[in-house]
């Protein structure tokens, strides 16, 4: 074997512009494969992301303000009603319920943020529960800790995406007397959310009980010389705005009757479907772009197997002159495919580096151009993701090159040499 | 009387041209050739020689006919037989050396073991030990290595000097001396030259004619086509060809 892959690399060799072009070619297979996938799986990522954050199946807001409730979480805004916490509980027991997270909307304050000076609604959510913002931001669970704020897109202004994924954001805002730290920020979505900031709920309950939060103070506060803004009272100490519920699959009608059966002073209106909506209208999009990638792979086999042809029509004599020597269709078929398969492999390996690499290195500017939520996989991921299309690139090579090589072999081997010659 | 190498029994070659043209390269060719005999086979451009000597060395198949060899027939062999009939009995010397250009001269002659070594296994031992039975494969001098095998033939065709160069660096005479060392690699029985001294100079052409010699003296059956008849007349048994006939033997 390791004879055969070493005549088949000097063969690559001895013909270094055929090599070039084969290599080339099954680089740019690669590099297609892999970008494409890539985007592929950015856009269905963003679209669970949407359906995630503004497509709650349900939401249970205080009895009579169930008009305003879809709209609440669309534009971001701050609204003065209120409920207890102790909604959340019997809801949650409804085994159909996968998911509920509950926010608290304060007010909205007039502050700097980042630089940048603007009225800024300031919700509280539950980073433990939550499963609305999640999605749209590269912090992981847990990671957020109670000094820190959540922004939207712009609320740094229009640029501050650039720091989509610092892992900590050097930024300090002071918000009702208090110094936070800016952890992170939000995927655009176009809508008022952009320039919400998000706090931990715990912090926010501390703020409305009136606690000094002192761990968190700036020196120039300590000092008096920074004008800060305080949290309008009054609110209720244990009091959450709203409760978005993602339902198990089919179950939502079930759920809001379940709810409603419930008694609680609640209203529950149904999410707008938006994650649903979006599912279908991209659905087109999805099958397209995969009928694009398999056009992608099949065209990329029919050059490939166009140039393998034409290699193989030239060494027909050589391929002679092997089974003349005693190698069999098989060995001859091997060495053959060995070198097809190193030119994928070395191609495809080219590809996928460059791609990734490329893609990696010019993420935030595509996120920019695109205004797509490039959520790149983790390393293991990309690995793997790199592993499969090199394979795949290795594939295309050996199978374009066995139907050239498989009909060279069929003749005698001394046809083989008189077409050669 | 010594044992048949070759018998070739109304063997007839047809090449299909297009839909209803048919070139005749064979025509009801018998011929019988015997262990250790060294045989030219001679005739005009387009007489059947070469499709002769691809026929007797397996790498063409007849039209028509019975073809035995080494006491073996081979008119219903399989391609897998006949690949190891070829590898274990045949060695084939082209008239254009065509050695792989990236190896060198002593890869290229150890060529042949590595890929009957790559052969499919299992099957490779099956159809092996059943070529071998019924050929002459011979035993003494195979129990060396091919890498002493290698050194052997490249002093016998005096090219051990140059055995690390690569093709290019030699001349033709010196490629067509590496092409004869790679052919007898494997201790073939028999060897099947097509035009070895063609478009040689006098030194070089005498110097493999007196190769084959030793080979023939050793008990290498040879089959040589050529149109040269002073080469022709060096051996025991001239064969004349004309048309796809056997016009003389």
């Amino acid at each position: 074997m390791r004879n055969t892959a070493t005549i088949a690399w000097r063969n690559l060799k001895r013909k270094p512009a055929r090599t070039v072009l084969l290599m080339g070619s099954a680089a740019i297979t690669a590099f297609l494969l892999f970008a494409s996938y890539f985007f592929l799986h950015s856009m269905e990522r963003s679209v669970q992301a949407s359906g995630e954050r503004l497509g709650a199946d349900l939401y249970v807001v205080p009895k009579g303000y169930g008009g305003q409730a879809g709209e609440m979480t669309i534009s971001g805004t701050a609204t003065r009603f209120y409920m207890s916490e102790h909604m959340l509980e019997p809801i949650s027991r409804i085994p159909e319920v996968e998911h509920i997270a509950p926010q608290l909307y304060l007010q909205t304050v007039n502050t700097v943020c980042c630089k940048v000076e603007g009225e800024f609604p300031i919700v509280a959510f539950d980073p433990n529960r939550d499963f609305t913002l999640q999605a749209w931001t590269t912090l992981k669970k847990g990671e957020f800790a109670p000094n820190e704020l959540l922004i939207g897109s712009e609320a740094g202004g229009k640029n501050y995406l650039y720091h989509y994924d610092y892992s900590t954001i050097q930024e300090k805002v002071v918000l009702f007397n208090h110094t936070f730290l800016v952890r992170n920020l939000l995927f655009p979505t176009g809508m008022g959310t952009d320039k919400t900031i998000f706090m931990h709920l715990d912090t926010a309950r501390r703020l409305i009980r009136g606690e000094r939060l002192v761990e968190m103070q700036s020196e120039e506060q300590k000092h008096g010389t920074v004008n800060a803004v305080g949290v309008e009272t009054p609110i209720p100490d244990d009091a959450i705005s709203i409760l978005l519920i993602k339902a198990k699959p089919g179950t939502t009608e079930f759920v809001k009757r379940q709810i409603e059966r419930l008694q609680l002073p609640v209203d529950v209106v149904k999410g707008t479907g938006l994650r649903d909506s979006l599912k279908t209208q991209l659905f087109p999009v999805k099958i397209l772009s995969y009928a694009i990638i398999t056009m992608m792979i099949l065209m990329s086999g029919l050059q490939a197997a166009t140039m393998f042809s034409a290699i193989i029509s030239e060494r027909r004599k050589e391929i002679g002159m092997l089974r003349a020597m005693g190698a069999s269709r098989w060995t001859a078929s091997q060495l053959l495919l060995t070198e097809a398969g190193l030119a994928g492999l070395i191609g495809g390996m080219v590809g996928v580096t460059l791609s990734y690499a490329g893609l990696y290195d010019n993420r935030v500017l595509i996120m920019q151009l695109m205004k797509l939520p490039l959520l790149f996989p983790d390393l293991l991921t990309g690995l793997w993701l790199g592993l499969i299309i090199i394979l795949l690139t290795v594939m295309i090579a050996v199978v374009a090159a066995w139907l050239p090589i498989r009909s060279a072999l069929r003749i005698e081997p001394y046809e083989a040499i008189r077409e050669g010659e | 009387m010594s044992e048949t190498m070759i018998q070739m029994q109304n063997i007839s070659k047809r090449y299909t041209l297009s839909f209803e043209v048919h070139r005749h390269a064979l025509e009801d060719v018998t011929i019988s050739i015997h262990r250790g005999e060294f045989v030219a086979v001679t005739g005009p451009s387009g007489s059947g020689k070469s499709t002769f000597l691809a026929i007797a060395g397996l790498i063409d198949t007849p039209t028509s006919g019975e073809l035995t060899l080494a006491g073996r027939s081979m008119t219903q062999a399989d391609e897998d037989e006949r690949t190891a009939f070829r590898a274990s009995t045949c060695g084939f010397v082209f008239q254009f050396p065509s050695l792989i250009p990236t190896m060198t001269v002593r890869e290229n002659i150890l060529l042949p073991t590595m890929l009957q070594a790559q052969n499919r296994p299992k099957r490779w031992r099956k159809e092996k030990g059943a070529a071998d039975s019924g050929s002459f494969s011979r035993t003494a001098g195979q129990a060396i290595s091919p890498d002493d095998r290698a050194d052997q033939l490249l002093d016998r065709v005096g090219l051990l000097d140059k055995q690390h160069d690569l093709p290019y660096r030699l001349s033709g005479g010196e490629q067509r001396r590496v092409a004869l060392a790679r052919a007898l690699i494997h201790h073939p029985p028999l060897l099947l030259a097509d035009e070895p001294t063609g478009a040689l100079d006098p030194e070089n052409a005498a110097l493999i004619m007196r190769l084959f010699h030793e080979l023939n003296r050793d008990g290498t059956t040879i089959v040589m086509v050529t149109h040269d008849m002073e080469i022709a007349g060096q051996t025991e048994r001239m064969i004349s060809l004309k048309n796809g006939l056997c016009i003389r033997d």
